[in-house]
């Protein structure tokens, strides 16, 4: 039930995380799928097809992974950038992030977040939630063609 | 962990229940046959907070009283709303997606026709919505 059109836009500013995500969504075969941008503002840039992206065409990713805390915009404002537009606010996002605060995650429901994972410190933990999220999203959530 | 499944079909409602089963699940399982039943189930004051505390709701879309999307509408509109819910579908009709979406759904999804794809779609949901996804304290 893959879908192997899809695209992921993983939005880290860390780029050992960026590579550790990356490795992890490979293992699960949605390695060619991952676009990488390091900052909300780059993730706007990117879907809305602006700044350096403004040559690029418009094909919505099928999962944005989003951080929490990245310099320039962080993931809650490009979150709620996001879902407050009309044109962006149907394609699923998913924090991705080590923190648990009740706060962030508050924030992040409150601001509509289709989901919010804490990333598991275990290796082992890390790439099964990785996989799973892959799975799930990619193989079984339906989107507007 | 708590589940809440909105279903009138027994066959998809057992299907459920045995994925979450093969899966470990151990928490409690809630089920409601139609979207009245589900606005009941899910505002009454005595239920405050279960209902809060939810880690899923499962919501097909074609219920008898009152539809699934009347059902989101109500839940997003409420201080349920940080409750995930993840529409069941039998279609993936555009219309029904985007009003889904533009009513906050956190998922959608196409129910299989098959057993064993069925089994493998709610494996994989409940897996990633019970054991991954982490829903706000509201304490």
């Amino acid at each position: 039930m893959k879908n192997w059109k899809a695209e992921i836009l993983l939005v880290e500013d860390r780029h050992e995380d960026a590579y550790l995500t990356h490795f992890a969504l490979e293992k699960s075969g949605y390695g060619n799928m991952i676009n990488w941008v390091q900052d909300g503002q780059e993730a706007l840039d990117y879907l809305l097809c602006s700044g350096a992206y403004a040559e690029r065409d418009i094909i919505h990713p099928k999962l944005i992974l989003m951080d929490l805390n990245m310099p320039k915009m962080n993931g809650l404002e490009a979150l709620k950038l996001i879902k407050q537009n009309p044109k962006l606010s149907m394609i699923p996002v998913v924090m991705l992030t080590t923190s648990d605060q009740d706060v962030d995650r508050f924030q992040a429901y409150s601001d509509h977040v289709n989901s919010y994972i804490v990333k598991p410190v275990d290796s082992d933990k890390f790439k099964k939630v990785i996989s799973d999220m892959g799975n799930y999203w990619i193989g079984y959530n339906v989107l507007i063609d | 962990m708590e589940i809440l499944l909105v279903e009138d079909r027994p066959e998809d409602v057992e299907l459920t229940k045995l994925a979450l089963m093969a899966n470990g699940f151990k928490g409690k399982f809630h089920h409601v046959e139609d979207g009245q039943e589900a606005i009941d189930f899910l505002f009454d004051e005595n239920n405050l907070e279960l209902a809060h505390n939810l880690n899923l709701i499962l919501l097909d879309i074609n219920l008898p009283k009152l539809s699934g999307f009347e059902v989101l509408k109500r839940i997003k509109n409420s201080s349920l709303k940080h409750v995930p819910v993840v529409m069941l579908s039998t279609s993936a009709e555009k219309k029904d997606v985007t009003e889904a979406y533009s009513n906050y759904a956190n998922s959608y999804t196409v129910k299989p026709v098959g057993f064993s794809d069925f089994q493998q779609l709610m494996s994989t949901l409940s897996e990633y919505w019970v054991e991954h996804n982490i829903t706000p304290i509201l304490s």
